[in-house]
């Protein structure tokens, strides 16, 4: 019995091995050839690195990527006949939702779309490409702009072989189809995201797991998902307490469901508990902010 | 006594009851300040000549690192980082090569060796050819140093390099960083640890408490290894957002500024990405360990433009 159990193991534990090696193969198999595309040759051998190993690759930028839920990347350099360099980044996320998270965490102007993936942008010298669990990053190094159409040719021959597909997140399409002009939006799962977007101190003061932001009306808004009304009053509450706690000098107009202060950037900030929803708004004219609540009210 | 005579011993009277009290007023404390500031600022685009211009400004680079030094500097441009704003500037790393070959500091060390296509970012390399040949390599042998004043971190494993210099000096970036916002003199020291300390940095095995906490107490910790003797920071353009690795929005601030103190390096560099350097945990944390000053009001800082 033993005999058998322990053979069992082994044959599992080969079939696991096995199987992975195939995985990890397989999407190393969708990074171009030489000269697939065009005189693009690959300059160096491809890095892989999974799990922690991507503290080796990017040290601290490994955060965000943990944060949002990373699985593993290929990074491969490429070169052409004249010496110009495109590094693509073949980024496996825990799935969809970080996938597509990632993606918009690259986005810093709505740049021109690429058609690639499921949705893909190019931004000044870099191209972005969502495509289920998968985000693409085509850069150049220095910030060589005349490099757009080879990063639009790597985006889709990479992405076109590609076999996942899946939806945004729940938040992310209710804003989309809400009607509000919104420009990019970015969804984050942690306190890093959040960072990214804004500074609100303390960096902690929101407990949420899933959130977005956008602009509007040159006012920036942030939704922070919760689970029910009680949770999202709640984290009102402890939002209050934190950041009184940290602007000590900020004048503080509390309502039952709502605070607001001018914090040390001078900006007016709205923190609104609206159903299963905690709602902030930043900007410089009081009535915009109100505005943009409002509509984004009628929307969730 | 003739008018001439009269009219010469009452102008100095006057002249030297001027200079008496000028010399104990603040505008004479003041013009002494200024002529050695605690940071040289130096504006504008063509980074190789801001930076030495603001070693010059600073006092030159005699006046932290002597001559014949055994010199070790610490760069932020390892292999990974290729995103515009993330690395060194190049000219910056030129110019300072320069600024010590010409003040006979010829002996010196690349604390972290730089990506193999750094010296291809900046078209004056090859005219510097004859300065970078003779850099020498980070040994890539690492210790392990005891850190009896750390409060998150005890022990660390250090490039041994470091250890065997006469000076020290750090070449970071300006940028924005994710997990504690910002990263300057201080953090670049992770630069010369290996891959298992900085790890430890980022995964203390249990949340990183508040606002990257952990992560700031562990930079300030590391920072008693080893005071620089000069610092010099690229803020030319830099990562405003998505930092330390980008792509992200660049900030094109457009300056160099030169300094001995790490922690008053950072105080005034967090400013220029809208930071507050009270909201920096780190800063305070390597004031408290007695590493720098975190009073900007009372910095002196010489600034010009080229």
């Amino acid at each position: 019995m033993k005999f058998k159990t322990i053979t069992n193991a082994v044959i599992m534990a080969a079939f696991f091995f096995f199987t992975s090696q195939t995985v990890a193969k397989d999407l190393k198999e969708v990074l171009p050839l030489d000269k697939e595309i065009s005189n693009w040759v690959l300059a160096d051998s491809i890095g892989y690195f999974k799990g922690d190993q991507l503290y080796n690759y990017i040290d601290g930028g490994a955060e965000i990527y943990m944060e949002y839920g990373f699985s593993r990347v290929y990074s491969a350099p490429y070169i052409d006949g004249s010496d110009r360099q495109i590094q693509v980044e073949l980024y496996e996320m825990a799935d969809h939702a970080a996938a597509y998270g990632t993606y918009t965490f690259y986005l810093n102007g709505p740049g021109e779309k690429i058609h690639a993936g499921q949705e893909a942008v190019f931004i000044d010298y870099y191209g972005a490409v969502w495509k289920g669990n998968y985000v693409l990053m085509i850069s150049t190094p220095g910030s060589d702009t005349s490099l757009k159409k080879d990063i639009s040719l790597f985006a889709k021959n990479i992405s076109d072989k590609i076999n996942s597909t899946g939806d945004k997140p729940q938040l992310v399409s209710t804003i989309e189809n809400g009607g509000l002009n919104t420009g990019y939006i970015k969804y984050f799962e942690g306190r890093i995201g959040l960072s990214n977007i804004y500074k609100i101190i303390p960096g902690n003061a929101f407990s949420f797991e899933k959130a977005v932001s956008f602009e509007n009306q040159g006012n920036k808004t942030i939704i922070f998902q919760h689970e029910s009304s009680l949770s999202s009053s709640d984290a009102l509450k402890e939002s209050l307490e934190k950041i009184k706690q940290s602007n000590k000098e900020a004048d503080f107009t509390v309502n039952e469901n709502s605070f607001s202060y001018i914090d040390y950037k001078n900006n007016i900030i709205i923190c609104d508990s609206y159903k299963n929803y905690l709602i902030v708004v930043i900007g410089k004219n009081n009535e915009f902010i109100e505005n943009t609540l409002k509509k984004v009210k009628a929307v969730l | 006594m003739s008018n001439n005579r009269r009219d010469f011993i009452k102008k100095s009277f006057i002249a030297g009851t001027g200079l008496s009290l000028l010399s104990q007023s603040n505008f004479a404390g003041s013009f002494f300040k200024i002529a050695t500031p605690d940071i040289s600022v130096v504006n504008g685009t063509d980074m190789f000549s801001a930076t030495i211009r603001a070693i010059e400004q600073f006092g030159g680079i005699n006046k932290a690192i002597p001559k014949g030094a055994k010199t070790g500097i610490l760069i932020n441009a390892p292999g990974h980082w290729t995103k515009p704003g993330s690395y060194t500037h190049t000219d910056v790393v030129l110019a300072t090569l320069k600024m010590l070959n010409d003040a006979g500091i010829n002996d010196i060390t690349f604390l972290l060796d730089v990506s193999s296509d750094f010296y291809k970012r900046s078209s004056l390399s090859p005219q510097y050819e004859y300065l970078t040949k003779t850099i020498k390599k980070s040994s890539g042998n690492y210790k392990e140093v005891q850190i009896p004043k750390g409060v998150a971190l005890k022990k660390a494993n250090v490039i041994e390099d470091l250890f065997n210099l006469d000076a020290f000096i750090n070449i970071p970036i300006n940028k924005h960083h994710s997990g504690v916002n910002y990263t300057g003199c201080l953090k670049n020291m992770m630069g010369a640890c290996n891959r298992d300390t900085n790890m430890k940095f980022h995964k203390p095995g249990k949340n990183d408490g508040e606002d990257g906490e952990f992560l700031s107490q562990c930079i300030a910790d590391l920072n008693l290894v080893r005071k620089p003797d000069l610092c010099i920071m690229d803020a030319s353009e830099v990562l405003r957002t998505n930092g330390p690795f980008g792509p992200g929005e660049i900030a094109k601030i457009n300056k160099v500024f030169v300094g001995s103190d790490p922690v008053m390096m950072d105080t005034y560099g967090c400013t220029l990405l809208d930071n507050r350097p009270e909201d920096i945990l780190m800063l305070e944390m390597a004031r408290a360990h007695g590493l720098g000053r975190t009073d900007l009001k009372d910095f002196v800082i010489k600034e010009s433009s080229l």
